[in-house]
């Protein structure tokens, strides 16, 4: 199957970047943070974004494909974790990667995800028909 | 965004260049570079609107930098405290162009711009994949160990000799 975002991930390769090993999510109930409010679109991943949070243009060497997937975790109290200690650094966060968080489940089909970090956290990169937003619920704000 | 007391000045980052990613949570939030000349500098994003994204730019000394990662230091405490004692705070568009560059006085800046009190290091650095080859590294040695530091470089074949003229600039510098 193609992935979502396949032509900008054929660009990263042929820059020299490569994919990271991905495995089938097997229908994991996972989370990830959202905007709560009307005029957000959410389950975008960064790169496809406007505007780029980015420092650097992706040019050779600079590339980094995980700006291609979208950031999950694999339990509430994980992402709640992470997002109080983003908070303390950045106090306008939530402008950036929400103020909510949605949860929902990733299917074979949806597409692949990267192994589980010890915080959770794990990166998902979406086949073509996959929407979150069609199978993933705001269940709480976090702020 | 909010309008930050400060002056504009032109001021040229291109030249700097990436050594991690500090916290990055899907792409940058703060990030450790280089600048031609060897200065360590911070990236500290703090906003954003429809257009661009905000970040702050401060240099920093590579030992307050490891109290920081070490958590033995915070976030606010290298923002409030830049080396040069004032900081940059540069927009940046969606097609990564800098513009709208400020000189700013940490005390200019909003509350929202600045971390939490206890804003120590909880997160994993990602290193830039050139990153071994622009790092530098600090040591210090206590006076009364310079000579058993010597006969240390002296056994590892180091030229201490190479070693006395760098110091000796850096004084005289």
């Amino acid at each position: 199957m193609m992935f979502k975002y396949q032509k900008q991930i054929d660009e990263l390769l042929a820059l020299g970047c490569h994919l990271p090993e991905l495995i089938a999510p097997n229908n994991l109930r996972a989370c990830r943070f959202a905007f709560s409010g009307e005029g957000h679109v959410n389950h975008v991943p960064q790169y496809m974004s406007n505007p780029k949070r980015m420092l650097q243009d992706m040019g050779k060497g600079k590339a980094n494909m995980s700006l291609l997937a979208l950031s999950c975790f694999t339990t509430v109290e994980k992402a709640e974790k992470f997002y109080v200690n983003l908070r303390k650094a950045f106090k306008n966060v939530q402008h950036s990667i929400g103020d909510s968080l949605s949860e929902g489940c990733l299917r074979d089909e949806d597409g692949r995800m990267t192994s589980v970090a010890p915080n959770g956290h794990f990166d998902f990169y979406e086949y073509e028909a996959c929407d979150l937003n069609k199978t993933f619920q705001i269940t709480q704000k976090l702020m | 965004m909010r309008r930050i007391e400060g002056y504009n000045i032109d001021y040229d980052f291109s030249s700097f260049r990436k050594i991690a990613d500090l916290i990055y949570f899907e792409g940058p939030l703060l990030s450790h570079y280089v600048s031609s000349k060897g200065d360590d500098y911070l990236f500290y994003w703090v906003d954003r609107d429809n257009s661009d994204n905000r970040w702050l730019v401060l240099r920093v000394n590579l030992a307050n930098l490891q109290k920081y990662i070490g958590k033995e230091a915070t976030l606010r405490e290298l923002i409030e405290n830049p080396n040069d004692g004032y900081l940059y705070s540069v927009d940046v568009s969606n097609d990564v162009t800098y513009h709208n560059v400020r000189l700013v006085q940490p005390s200019a800046l909003p509350d929202e711009y600045l971390p939490e009190e206890d804003s120590y290091y909880a997160f994993t650095p990602i290193p830039a994949d050139d990153a071994e080859e622009l790092m530098t590294y600090e040591l210090t040695i206590p006076y009364k160990e310079r000579t058993r530091f010597e006969e240390i470089l002296h056994k590892i074949g180091f030229p201490v000799s190479a070693l006395k003229k760098v110091v000796n600039s850096a004084a005289a510098f």
